[in-house]
């Protein structure tokens, strides 16, 4: 079943002689179930893709479809409503907001939807990321390992259609990627969770099933992954 | 060389020039607060200045009516810089029943100036034998510029006491203060001299300010007065200081030695008024002391709202500028060096703030002491008006200040900017460390304002020091403006009761006993004086002039009976009430111009001027011995009852009720001083039925007590009108035309509690003004800056999906947050203190507890308002910018 279409998406930045073509005219699709990684030279245009997959950002032209819904004719209330329910997305770092506890956090999508924790839920998902004694500390009182598998749990709390990473481990040590990674196969393995996830690391990338390379704003190779 | 921190900090400041301008701002917004302060404070005291100069001269201290020894000690003086003299010549009677005159002077030329004497017409006189006389001499007398006159001059000796053989004391006096020429007084000629009258002058500051007895004319001080007068000294010293009290003291010693009946009793003091702008007050008053703690409170609760604004202004640029310190760490820079960085922007925020804001708080001080000069003239009775002006010592006083606070504020950022490592930068820290226990939120904001409330509450909280200094100046100004406020309500309460709500400032009253007088001209001519403005006649029979007439207790309600046996258990050796169960009642009448009693009255009311047909008040206000009660339906009386009245060589005739009015129409003389068992009933009619009675009282042929009174309720120039009711009652003071008895005016001066009340209320006003703005700007720079160093965290939040209308509720709580804290605190508290309040008034003015819901919901709607207003501001700046930029932004 198809999850995620994009038809012909561009996204420029500036105009005339000094326009940036992030990314020109990219289409592709992606089933459900599917663990899709992202590569590309710096600059490439791999972020600029994946907030446009996330409908965070403004897109020049095309179109993105998630699970049949055209996100950019949505207005900005059902966009938000659609992100936080269909949608998971994790940064390289600072995705927690500081003012709020781990557990706060790890339910945001919930509590911005108005919707009740389940609590075994919680707990048993805590436990998978190895943070059950952490639910009351501020995030400045995590490890940046620590931090980044709560925002996994956050964006997977609401058990969404898509996930998106940029660079999840890019700020980890190879322990704590390691750790990280594992957590997302989980997901993939164990619910079927679709994922998307940019990455500068090969052994990352070799564990996906799908690697699309972007080169200056074109997908330049779209593969299947040897195990 | 070229200091490169200074020069990396400049850079930041340009890289980023709106949150350099936001921090710039809070650093100008401190300075004009604190300079406000500081030129409201010396505006005021130039104007108390300015009003004692023209009141009583620009000298500092006198020796008034004091002897010839003390002048000469005092000419040698050197600590005396400047000194005007006035030698007692003598007085002369200028009427011929004795009742005032002149009194001449010889004077120097430093005493024109000391005492503001000012020449209107004519040369002051230089030589001995030329004479300066006042206006009001030349109109009463008609002397002209250049006439001769010869004054046939007295000296006179006023009864003092008596000594221990019994026998009367005298003191000499100058003339100043005593009325006409007493037989009890002692009267000695000094001869008859020529003088030519050289000028018309303005007394200045040497004239007794009401009275018109003994105007004072002056001479050229020559060898040729008379010895063993009274002389008047004023002076000034140099430099002024504790040489003044000195001084002072001296001159007491000199006077002392000098015989009681030839200035040995004189008064000795200082222009206590003017010296205040100099900082000198008598020795021990607290006045000034006063005055200065209530600056130094002032300075100090503002200096917590600017700490805290500027400081958090640098701790903003300083944890954004986390990265740039960073940098620096890792390529070595000293913990001085990174300090450095903080202090060296304060210092140039400072440069560009400080002169900003010193012209900002004087503008808008400028403009505030504008809008306040009426209530403030009002206040005082003062007659120069209330404009800026700033000496430059409180100038530089306010940049000090301002400056220390900035270096205050920028010492903690500083600090923590010297601690930054490179790890710091890396992991983007530098912001204000959170503690759990601060970012816990009760359920009730939950379920109040829902998931958006709790975010925005912790974001409000996560400034602990600025939230509680933000909540702390808007519970403050709360405070203050309820309690302020509701003082001055309950006093105009309490006022109301004693004289009736918004008394007129001053009424002229003329009696009259011929009912066939045309009595136009009479009033026509008050209410024609010089800055009348808005101004009413009334007219009406005071009680008595209607007789009386026994009421039984059945007739009247619980309260008045337990209110007359009170009284009457007061007074229990005169037990009247005993069997009698009755009550004389006086009725007294007001007459309303007829235009006006249509409008008060109403459609419904008709009145028939065959007989005094009227409205009668069912409240009643009494005053027994200094308690003030109002009474609400104390008669039960009915419209249609009537009742005869003759009075023996008075007026006879009917009144009847035509309907009942629960309130008078305006206030005047409405209380009824009672005696024990009397009350007094009050009636309005119109002027038509009230001219009908008169008619009918003349063509009976009797003559009887009837008043027609000017209220002057709004005046345009209180001391024009002042003027003109003075001269009107002194033009009466030579005799009345016939039918009319008396002509007398009244300026209902404020009572001490009402002026207090108003007092506080201007304070209050003032400082609930500067505690809002410093609010405002503190709360739209936590916002503006929140949302300029939260651009990620919003974008988060954002990409997290929460909804445009839940993100703006959220900004918008934020705001609101600070007020809801504050409204929590400062409601209990300021209506604890309404109640102490009214309690306290309640001691001498009786009325029933009302809250002043105005005030209360005043004081919520600013709070909030103020909230509001500078969440608004900020959420314009907000938009714009995509997601992805947001959460990109802080990462580069
Ligand atoms: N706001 C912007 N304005 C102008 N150009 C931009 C903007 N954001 C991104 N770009 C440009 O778009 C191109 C793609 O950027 P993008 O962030 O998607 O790269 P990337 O593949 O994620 O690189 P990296 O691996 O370094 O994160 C880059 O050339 C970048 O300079
Ligand atoms: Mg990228």
């Amino acid at each position: 079943m198809e999850l995620l279409r994009v038809e012909h998406l561009s996204r420029y930045y500036g105009e005339g002689p000094a326009q940036v073509k992030a990314l020109d005219d990219v289409s592709f699709s992606v089933e459900k179930g599917e663990f899709v990684a992202i590569m590309g030279p710096s600059g490439s245009g791999k972020s600029t893709l994946m907030h446009l997959l996330g409908g965070v950002d403004k897109l020049t032209a095309g179109q993105v479809w998630v699970q049949g819904t055209d996100l950019y004719k949505l207005d900005e209330t059902a966009l938000a409503i659609f992100r936080r329910r269909q949608i998971g997305l994790v940064y390289q770092f600072y995705n927690l907001l500081p003012v709020l506890n781990v557990r706060e956090n790890l339910t945001l999508p919930l509590l911005l939807d108005g919707r009740n924790v389940n609590e075994t839920q919680l707990e048993q998902l805590a436990q998978i990321l190895g943070i059950q004694d952490r639910m009351k500390h501020l995030p400045h009182q995590l490890s940046g390992g620590q931090q980044q598998r709560v925002s996994i749990g956050r964006a997977l709390i609401t058990s969404p259609a898509l996930l998106l990473a940029d660079e999840p481990t890019g700020n980890l040590d190879s322990k704590n990627s390691g750790e990280v990674m594992a957590l997302l196969r989980y997901f993939h393995e164990k619910k079927g969770q679709t994922l998307l996830v940019i990455t500068h690391d090969e052994r990352i990338a070799c564990q996906a099933d799908r690697l699309i390379t972007v080169e200056d704003g074109h997908i330049a190779r779209d593969e299947a992954v040897r195990p | 060389m070229k200091n490169i921190i200074h020069t990396l900090t400049r850079a930041q400041m340009r890289a980023n020039p709106r949150r350099t301008l936001v921090t710039l701002i809070g650093v100008i917004l401190s300075v004009t607060m604190l300079t406000a302060v500081f030129a409201g404070a010396d505006s005021f005291l130039n104007l108390l200045y300015r009003q004692a100069a023209q009141d009583n001269g620009t000298w500092h201290g006198r020796a008034f009516e004091t002897g010839e020894q003390v002048v000469q000690n005092l000419s040698q003086d050197d600590r005396v810089d400047q000194l005007g003299l006035a030698a007692g010549w003598g007085m002369v009677p200028l009427d011929d029943q004795n009742r005032w005159g002149a009194a001449l002077y010889g004077v120097n030329q430093s005493f024109y100036q000391l005492l503001g004497v000012e020449c209107l017409e004519g040369t002051l006189p230089a030589k001995e034998n030329e004479l300066a006389i006042t206006r009001t001499i030349a109109e009463k007398t008609g002397w002209k510029l250049g006439e001769q006159v010869s004054l046939d001059l007295l000296r006179v000796w006023t009864p003092q006491g008596m000594d221990s053989t019994g026998a009367t004391t005298y003191r000499q006096t100058s003339g100043l203060g005593i009325m006409g020429l007493s037989d009890s007084y002692v009267i000695h000629s000094v001869g008859e001299n020529q003088f030519t009258i050289t000028a018309i002058v303005d007394p200045g500051g040497f004239d007794d300010q009401n009275v018109l007895t003994w105007e004072p004319c002056f001479t050229a001080l020559e060898e040729q007065i008379p010895p063993d007068g009274l002389w008047c000294a004023y002076y000034t010293v140099n430099p002024l200081g504790q040489e003044l009290y000195n001084l002072m003291e001296d001159i007491q010693n000199w006077q002392a030695a000098l015989p009681a009946d030839a200035g040995g009793v004189g008064t000795i003091d200082l222009n206590r008024q003017l010296l205040l702008y100099y900082g000198m007050d008598y020795p021990g008053s607290l006045l000034l002391p006063a005055f200065y703690g209530l600056m130094a409170v002032t300075l100090l609760i503002i200096l917590v709202g600017a700490v805290s604004l500027a400081r958090n202004a640098f701790a903003i640029s300083m944890s954004e500028r986390t990265q740039m310190l960073g940098m620096l760490a890792s390529v070595g820079a000293t913990r001085a060096q990174k300090r450095q960085s903080v202090l060296y922007e304060a210092f140039i925020l400072g440069l560009i703030g400080i002169p900003f804001g010193l012209a900002a708080g004087c503008g808008g001080m400028a403009v505030a002491l504008i809008l306040l000069n009426q209530q403030v003239q009002e206040l005082f009775q003062f007659t120069q008006s209330l404009y800026l002006s700033v000496r430059p010592m409180f100038l530089v006083a306010a940049a000090l200040l301002a400056a220390l606070t900035l270096a205050f504020s920028a010492l903690q950022p500083a600090l923590k900017a010297s601690r930054v490592t490179p790890m710091d930068a890396i992991r983007g820290e530098g912001q204000i460390q959170l503690h759990s226990s601060d970012m816990k939120t009760g359920k009730l904001t939950r379920m109040i304002f829902g998931f958006p409330g709790v975010l925005a509450l912790k974001n409000c909280k996560r400034n602990r020091g600025r939230y509680r200094a933000i909540v702390f100046s808007l519970a403050l100004s709360v405070i203050v403006l309820v309690a302020g406020t509701g003082l001055s309500y309950y006093v105009d309460r309490a006022m109301g009761v004693r004289y009736g709500a918004g008394s007129p400032i001053a009424t002229a009253t003329i009696t009259f006993n011929d009912p066939s007088l045309d009595t136009t001209p009479y009033t026509d001519e008050l209410k024609a004086l010089a800055g009348t403005g808005e101004a009413r006649v009334v007219g009406g029979l005071q009680a008595g002039a209607m007789g009386s007439f026994t009421l039984d207790w059945a007739d009247m309600s619980q309260e008045t009976i337990n209110w007359l046996q009170s009284q009457t258990d007061l007074s229990e050796e005169e037990d009247t009430s005993g069997g009698s169960q009755s009550s004389t009642i006086y009725p007294t009448l007001l007459v309303m111009e007829d235009e006006e009693f249509a409008a008060w009255a109403g459609q419904g009311v008709s009145l028939n001027p065959d007989y005094l047909d009227c409205v009668m008040i069912t409240s009643t206000y009494l005053n027994y011995e200094g308690s003030y009660t109002q009474l609400k339906n104390a008669l039960n009386l009915r419209p249609g009852f009537s009742m005869d009245f003759a009075q023996e060589g008075g007026f006879a005739d009917t009144w009847h009720i035509a309907a009942l009015a629960e309130d008078f129409p305006y206030s005047g003389n409405t209380v009824t001083d009672t005696s024990i068992d009397s009350l007094t009933l009050q009636l309005v009619t119109s002027r038509s039925v009230f001219q009908a009675f008169l008619d009918r009282q003349e063509s009976q042929n009797r003559e009887g007590a009837y008043y027609w009174q000017i209220q002057y309720i709004h005046p345009e120039s209180i001391s024009a009108l002042t003027n003109g009711l003075q001269d009107w009652s002194l033009n009466n003071s030579y005799g009345l035309p016939a039918g009319v008895v008396s002509a007398y005016y009244n300026t209902l001066a404020m009572g001490g509690l009402q002026r207090f009340g108003m007092l506080l209320q201007i304070l209050c006003v003032g400082f609930v003004l500067l505690l809002c703005l410093v609010c405002m700007a503190n709360i739209h720079n936590s916002l503006s800056t929140g949302m300029e160093l939260r651009a990620r965290e919003y974008g988060i939040l954002r990409s997290v999906g929460i909804t445009p209308a839940d993100f703006r509720k959220m900004i918008w709580l934020e705001s609101l947050f600070y007020g809801i804290k504050a409204l929590c605190w400062s409601l209990p508290l300021g209506l604890g203190v309404l109640a102490l309040e009214y309690c306290a008034i309640r001691r001498a003015f009786q009325f029933p507890f009302c809250l002043p819901v105005e005030i209360v919901v005043l004081a919520i709607v600013l709070v909030l308002g103020v909230c509001w207003f500078s969440g608004l501001l900020t959420r314009r700046n907000l938009a714009e910018q995509t997601i992805a930029q947001a959460i990109q932004k802080t990462i580069c």
